[in-house]
């Protein structure tokens, strides 16, 4: 079932231009060039009940822009939102009590008071009941690990320690849907992982459907059954996170007994970027599309004896470049 | 109802255990806004004592009305003045997309988060000197006190107004300090008796921008001196408050909040 349909979403921002300089600037006291800019260009996309989607995209694509339509903050120039039936400007009072976000780079904790005192006020800005309140509260704390952290004040605390209050904010209203904005930004990896492994097993245990923007793929990787990559404010990627990594292209390594000829793999026409890491050690790039690796290794190891080889896909970034150009 | 004022009191106890953090610099900032505030009263008295006063005011009457000065913006600033500087502060820091995502008024939002608790010393001082004055004076009836606050209301609603204004401007233009300090002088004016200004300055501040309703009027209604004037103030400040209520939400709604 879908829980979040959008339809030909788009969004303009006017600002206004002028040269450098003094007189350019008293220029623009009286007249001002306005430009229009598409942030969101007719974006259409659907998500399902429990998917943790990933948008990706390079600065200033437009995701962020999306997100905040989406979560109810931004009005859109045109197009059609519906989440859990909600148009989320329209209906924000209702359709925020709906929804968690974690901005990775805005706090919404007192800095100067520990967390706990953020979770009460929390409790008051959503109308919870105290029972309901201490059952969710107690069960976020083990799970990200806070008893030891909450009391303290919030600017004592590290980074990712904030992180996890953070969520436990964005959570203790029991959302259907949350939104994270770059939400392991500047953590370490074991926080980042304390972090992920909480976003799997809320999404697993209670179904909650997650909408995360990242530029750490990794984030992608371990998270994201699907990926949506925005850029120039257009949707150009849109499917589950494997299809991400470039199908029909493999990296080969291999060892052999001999010294390497590279004459000779120059030949081959579905083999390119051939590196020699040393003497006996190759690295190339096999188009798996014009020869598949059983045929490629069928036809080479006549003439050369392989005492080693190592498979990989092409790592994300590699499409994820492809797409951003 | 009951929710919106819970919420309000748990964020007026949020602005006290923060300010709280720093207990120094909360005391500090508690006993200069008191003197701050203070210094126009004495002002005004020094006014009284060296020159021929007021006319038709006597010494406790000037101090009544001083009193209602500080307490009225010491009520207003303690309460909702501070979406002002709230405004301000999120519009800078970006964090006005964080308000937007709570299920609850976004005006009633400003008013929670902004909550001062530094200028309570502006409210208690203002309340001090009006239980000081109403002691050394007769004739104060029940009718002038219930009046009175009547009165107090539209000179609050004056202040509501402007806080809102000012709010949406700061959304829009992104700095009007200027316009503020403009505003806040011609609110000083609301410290003296009408009697001292000429005609037609009365009746530009009893209808136009009505500062008298601030403290004047307030003043003049415990005291017993009805009059139409106080009406006339309160149409104005209607119309005002609904004004400034369609302008702060055009302007929210138009309000591109901050990218990244």
């Amino acid at each position: 079932m879908d829980i979040i349909k959008v339809k030909n979403l788009k969004k303009e921002f006017k600002s206004y231009e002028r040269g450098a300089g003094f007189l350019e600037a008293v220029k623009s006291l009286f007249v001002r060039k306005i430009k229009i800019s598409k942030a969101v260009d007719d974006i259409s996309l659907n998500i399902k009940k429990g998917e943790v989607v990933g948008f990706l995209g390079p600065n200033g694509a437009g995701k962020s822009t999306t997100i905040k339509m989406l979560s109810g903050v931004m009005y859109p120039t045109s197009g059609e939102v519906k989440i859990m039936g909600y148009v989320p400007w329209k209906d924000r009072k209702n359709y925020v009590s709906n929804i968690g976000v974690v901005f990775g780079q805005k706090s919404q904790l007192y800095w100067d008071l520990p967390p706990i005192d953020s979770f009460y006020l929390h409790k008051g800005i959503f109308s919870l009941e105290e029972k309901a309140f201490k059952s969710e509260l107690n069960k976020l704390v083990k799970l990200l690990s806070i008893e030891d952290i909450m009391k303290k004040p919030t600017r004592q605390l590290s980074l990712g320690e904030r992180m996890r209050c953070e969520f436990v904010i964005a959570m203790l209203h029991k959302p259907k849907i949350v939104f994270l904005d770059e939400p392991t930004i500047g953590l370490d990896l074991f926080a980042k992982e304390i972090i992920r492994k909480f976003i799997r097993q809320i999404n697993k245990e209670e179904g909650t459907t997650f909408i995360v923007t990242s530029h750490d793929l990794e984030d992608i990787e371990h998270l994201c059954d699907r990926v949506i990559i925005i850029n120039h404010g257009k949707i150009v990627f849109n499917d589950i996170t494997s299809k991400l990594q470039i199908q029909n292209k493999k990296y080969v390594k291999m060892k052999f007994y001999d010294k390497v000829d590279l004459q000779k793999l120059k030949k081959i026409k579905s083999v390119k970027n051939i590196k020699k890491l040393s003497e006996y050690t190759v690295q190339l790039e096999l188009d798996t599309s014009k020869l598949t690796i059983a045929e490629f290794l069928e036809k080479f190891s006549k003439s050369k004896k392989i005492e080693d080889l190592e498979l990989s896909n092409p790592p994300i970034t590699e499409l994820i470049k492809k797409l951003y150009e | 109802m009951t929710s919106n004022f819970k919420l309000w009191l748990k964020s007026a106890e949020m602005a006290f255990l923060n300010r709280l953090a720093y207990r120094g610099e909360f005391f500090i900032s508690l006993i200069s806004m008191f003197v701050l505030e203070m210094a126009s009263p004495i002002i005004i008295l020094l006014i009284y004592f060296n020159t021929a006063g007021f006319q038709g005011w006597t010494l406790y009457q000037v101090l009544l009305l001083q009193g209602i000065f500080v307490m009225v913006r010491g009520f207003s600033f303690v309460t909702f003045f501070g979406i002002v500087w709230n405004s301000n502060w999120t519009l800078h820091k970006g964090e006005f997309d964080l308000i937007l995502l709570k299920p609850r008024n976004i005006l009633w939002m400003f008013i929670c988060n902004s909550f001062d608790a530094e200028d309570t010393a502006k409210f208690i001082g203002g309340l001090g000197i009006i239980i000081f004055a109403l002691f050394h004076l007769e004739n104060i009836t029940l009718l002038g006190v219930v009046a009175g606050i009547f009165s107090l209301l539209v000179g609050i609603g004056l202040f509501f107004s402007l806080a809102l204004l000012f709010s949406a401007f700061i959304f829009k233009f992104i700095q009007t300090w200027r316009l503020y300090e403009l505003l806040d002088i011609l609110s000083m004016l609301g410290t003296y008796p009408k009697s001292i200004y000429p005609l037609l300055t009365g009746i530009i501040f009893t209808i136009f921008l009505p500062i008298f309703a601030v403290a004047v009027f307030p003043a003049e209604t415990i005291l017993g001196f009805f009059s139409m004037d106080i009406l006339y103030s309160a149409i104005t400040v209607i119309i005002l408050v609904t004004l400034s209520l369609f302008i702060w939400y055009r302007t929210i709604r138009n309000y591109s909040s901050a990218g990244g």
